[in-house]
């Protein structure tokens, strides 16, 4: 396993459909999955599910999309959102495709715990595509699978695939993820390198590739969510405004991200989630010398490299 | 990022703050600007994930009050809430395949009680000082791996 200089081991998928990857959205009822589907212009499959896996009754309808950066075109992207399932970490099988280009194996997932007492959450942060992101996974997988209380996925705490605006750096990502994102819904906020990942700060894969709860029915790079005895509040730590600043405009006091937090963190019911947790991609309370926690400017004392992390 | 958001957090009792960044772990005490204040939130660095920059190894020394626990490893955590006072963290460090626990805390959100503070004023926290190998297979493959982990990285970010 000390193999560290190969990186991008990923496990390879039978058939067409690839990347397969679930989260939660803000219904206790639904699970979403996420897939991709190589060099093809049909954008429409579909997500077969239920608790019997050798019939999988219900359908849920997936949507693809590409975008296209730099000339190339990414694989068509699909979403569907398995509904009426019932919380409490019920098992669930599925599986994604269409007769077009094939179906995938059947996985399994647990259902969102609800608001249960004793859920674990296991956090993961700049895991990115090596061996180690590998041991990594597969080591929360055994944990995971050891547990004799409710789980509620994977939070990550950002820094993906460190693409860095080499968008296949997406797909490979993406399929080594899927050992866990397949049956591990994984909950994600974005880092520096989702920020540079199209060279343009738009973070056009992140938000194609990533699907994360809606704020107010709108998709945006912030969110919150309930689970367990948590609520989880996904601070964006960058947005295209930092490209011309040299403070933190992501949420300046007059900036939504910062409104939207405050209301937030103002009408969380801790009778429900008594616990609050916040997470953001660049620390300030650190004491590591690779990003001395004193640096406030983005820019003041270090220049932008597109490659580099920008400190914060 | 700490001026935009420290206040907020502090005010509306946030209890634990996650972040990724640096690739190493860090876990500090209840903390507000930088002294250890309890009802402040816990911080933990979780940047270890494995990507191929490698390991963040330099430490400003030396460790600061409100730096509780530190170490450049490969790994994930796990947080288990209990219930509506208590939760349970486990920071796993890679170890071949081998579940290893290196920083194990009981966090207690009720109001009178625990900074998690480390240090001998505190001798009934259930704070871990330095890693602690236990004197097991499990333990020895979990120190070994680490250093082959970090004789393997390469100091940049």
């Amino acid at each position: 396993m000390l193999g560290f200089g190969l990186f991008f081991f990923f496990q390879v998928v039978s058939g067409a459909v690839e990347q397969i990857a679930l989260n939660y959205d803000s219904s206790f009822n639904n699970m979403v999955v996420n897939f991709a589907v190589p060099e093809t212009k049909i954008n429409t499959a579909e997500c077969r599910y239920g608790n019997d896996p050798d019939n999988l009754v219900n359908t849920a309808v997936a949507n693809g999309v590409t975008y296209t950066l730099k000339g190339k075109t990414s694989p068509m992207l699909f979403k569907a959102t398995m509904t009426g399932l019932t919380p409490g970490n019920n098992i669930y099988y599925y599986s994604v495709g269409s007769k077009d280009f094939g179906y995938s194996e059947v996985f399994s997932f647990k259902s969102h715990p609800g608001n249960a007492p004793n859920t674990t959450f296991f956090l993961v942060g700049d895991i990115g595509q090596t061996t180690n992101s590998e041991e990594t996974l597969n080591e929360l997988i055994e944990a995971e699978s050891m547990l004799a209380t409710p789980s509620a996925g994977i939070v990550n705490a950002g820094d993906l695939s460190y693409a860095n605006g080499r968008d296949s750096y997406w797909d490979t990502f993406g399929n080594m993820k899927q050992i866990a994102a397949s049956h591990l819904p994984m909950m994600t906020t974005l880092g520096n390198h989702e920020w540079l990942d199209d060279l343009q700060f738009s973070f056009t894969a992140y938000l194609n590739r990533f699907d994360t709860p809606l704020v107010n029915g709108k998709r945006e790079l912030y969110y919150s969510y309930n689970a367990g005895l948590v609520h989880w509040v996904m601070v964006a730590g960058y947005c295209s405004e930092m490209r011309l600043s040299s403070t933190q405009p992501c949420l300046a006091p007059d900036s939504p991200q910062f409104a939207w937090l405050e209301n937030d963190l103002a009408t969380v019911d801790r009778d429900v989630t008594p616990w609050v947790v916040v997470v953001f991609h660049q620390p300030y309370v650190n004491s590591n010398t690779a990003h001395d926690m004193k640096s406030e400017g983005l820019f003041s004392r270090y220049p932008l490299s597109l490659f580099d992390s920008p400190p914060l | 990022m700490q001026e935009a958001i420290e206040d907020t957090l502090y005010k509306y009792k946030v209890d634990l703050v996650f972040s990724g960044h640096v690739h190493a772990y860090e876990r500090s005490c209840q903390v507000y600007k930088y002294q250890c204040t309890p009802g402040a939130p816990t911080y933990i660095t979780i940047g270890d994930g494995g990507n191929h920059e490698g390991l963040a190894t330099g430490w400003v020394e030396p460790q600061p009050a409100w730096s509780v626990f530190r170490q450049a490893s490969y790994g994930f955590g796990a947080l288990q809430v209990i219930n509506s006072t208590h939760a349970r963290w486990a920071w796993h460090q890679n170890a071949d395949l081998i579940p290893t626990v290196t920083d194990d805390v009981m966090f207690n959100r009720s109001p009178t009680t625990n900074l998690n503070l480390r240090g001998s004023a505190f001798p009934n926290k259930q704070v871990t000082l330095k890693p602690i190998f236990s004197q097991t297979l499990r333990g020895e493959l979990a120190q070994l791996f680490n250093q082959e982990a970090l004789r393997h990285s390469v100091r940049q970010h």
